[in-house]
């Protein structure tokens, strides 16, 4: 796997973020500070073997403050938010929301994330559910796989590798062609408003 | 037993033999599920990109819509429960988080109060009916018919909106069991995690993590696995072809809705349960259950 980012194994203190810690808080990592470095989260991690730095070391880099290194890491994107780890952590860290955390501080601040295609999913995501109020697989797919593969070639190689399980879905009715909008979509668009508004306020 | 039906929104898509299934199954079960009018998505992967108040806000109007009703929230789908339960608990119990949300979804009309509890239908079925009127309705034994029973991650954990063990969970071995089927050894996979929400992002993750739990489940000797969320269903079924040529196995795994089985065992056609929905044929599944007898 493409990890575009040097691993390090030294801490620059002159580069770390002090507030780093209670930022990550206040974007719902419950009691990050409370970890002890058993590694118990690292050690039933599901996803661990596509990890530069394991979560246990995440959680570490959090208190330390290396803001950059995580999130510049390849982890927070390849976490599948599989409550593992916080379920066994003996300390209630909430290391699942930490990744969540760290995924939304990297988006808001723009970020160059180590898989690029991380905040291109979840950005398409929130933007269909404002749009009609439900998801629309079929337009997930399409504008995500048109945003995330820049290249023309690449985008259409996907188009094609895709394109006969959908026609296998859409033989089967399972692959609607519109969107199940909902009625009162005004209300959906309020709610983003007045979060945009409380964002902006911050 | 009623409850607001909140179905999600793979019901339209890719979880259309879900919502048959449930809707066919529920009747012949005795729960009535009445439609939340209006119903928006969950939010499944909102929060990275807005900070977790926009889903939680999400979830706060469908709790209002429910709570109008005056009745608890029926989910069949791992990820819709997982947001659900954990900002009805939030609501119910914190009133400051409460009143910050309702302030977000103020121009809806709707306010949620904190009074509405959410469900998944596997644990409806094993608490609310329980296995002994289970049993009752049984139409025919699944008698030799050996089953995967696959949990997922997102009903089982974290602990505050857990409907069964995080590590060994049997409600769906328990359901099964009782439709006289044979569940195979599976504790290894059945709460270990399918990769399906880095299916876009990170898809050689989620095939690795999907193709263990169908090697998993082929190596135990099943005829099929057994799902309760659209989502992993997806990853499982959906994908299965490619995990085939990725790790150059055969698999050809049935994957089956719990609903779609229960329906089968209450007497239903497989045309009313949508069984020729499944990517993956469920033919033989299918026509062995049928070559079963009736019990009288
Ligand atoms: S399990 Fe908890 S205490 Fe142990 S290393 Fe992980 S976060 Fe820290
Ligand atoms: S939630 Fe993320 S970090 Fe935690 S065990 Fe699951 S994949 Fe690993």
């Amino acid at each position: 796997m493409a990890v575009s980012v040097q691993k390090t194994d030294v801490v620059r203190l002159d580069q770390c973020d002090p507030n780093f810690i209670r930022e990550v808080e206040e974007a719902g990592g419950v009691n990050v500070q409370a970890c002890y470095q058993c590694g118990t989260c690292t050690g039933g991690c599901p996803t661990v073997f596509a990890m530069d730095y394991t979560p246990r070391q995440i959680i570490r880099m959090v208190h330390l403050g290396m803001k950059d290194e995580v999130l510049s890491s390849m982890s927070i994107w390849v976490c599948s938010s599989c409550y593992t780890c916080q379920t066994r952590c003996p300390r209630g860290v909430h290391i699942t929301d930490v990744m969540s955390a760290l995924k939304s501080i990297s988006i808001r601040e723009g970020r160059t994330p180590a898989n690029p295609k991380g905040p291109v999913f979840y950005k398409t995501f929130v933007d269909i559910v404002e749009a009609y109020g439900r998801m629309w697989e079929l337009e997930l797919s399409l504008k995500f796989t048109n945003k995330a593969e820049p290249e023309i070639p690449n985008k259409l190689a996907m188009l094609l590798r895709d394109a006969p399980l959908g026609l296998a879905m859409f033989t089967k009715g399972k692959l609607p062609l519109a969107p199940h909008k909902i009625l009162n979509i005004g209300q959906i668009r309020s709610i983003y408003e007045n979060i945009r508004a409380v964002e902006g306020e911050k | 037993m009623k409850y607001a039906y909140y179905p999600g929104c793979t019901i339209f898509g890719s979880g259309l033999e879900y919502q048959i299934s449930t809707l066919a199954a529920a009747k012949e079960l005795g729960l009535e599920l009445v439609d939340m009018p209006d119903w928006n998505c969950c939010g499944a992967s909102s929060s990275p990109s807005h900070g977790h108040d926009l889903t939680l806000a999400l979830q706060a109007r469908n709790i209002a819509i429910a709570e109008e009703m005056g009745l608890d929230i029926l989910t069949i789908c791992n990820e819709c429960y997982n947001n659900l339960a954990h900002a009805a608990i939030l609501f119910n119990e914190n009133q400051s988080k409460k009143d910050e949300i309702n302030s977000l979804i103020r121009d809806t009309g709707h306010q949620v109060k904190g009074t509405v509890k959410v469900r998944h239908l596997l644990d409806v079925v094993l608490h609310d009916i329980g296995p002994e009127a289970l049993e009752k309705l049984v139409r025919r034994r699944l008698t030799g018919l050996r089953l995967a029973p696959y949990h997922g991650c997102l009903a089982l954990r974290p602990p505050e909106i857990a409907i069964d063990s995080a590590e060994n969970p049997t409600s769906m071995n328990q359901v099964l069991e009782v439709l006289g089927a044979e569940v195979v050894p599976f504790d290894k996979f059945t709460a270990a995690c399918c990769g399906s929400s880095v299916l876009l992002t990170q898809e050689d993750v989620a095939l690795r993590l999907s193709y263990n739990i169908l090697k998993g489940a082929k190596d135990a000797g099943a005829d099929a696995v057994v799902t309760m969320c659209p989502l992993c269903h997806l990853n499982l079924d959906f994908k299965q072809k490619r995990m085939q040529k990725k790790f150059e196995t055969e698999l050809g795994v049935p994957i089956i809705y719990f609903t779609q089985i229960i329906g089968l065992v209450l007497g239903l056609s497989s045309k009313e349960l949508g069984l020729s929905k499944n990517l993956t044929s469920t033919k033989k599944v299918v026509k062995f259950v049928e070559s079963l007898p009736f019990s009288t």
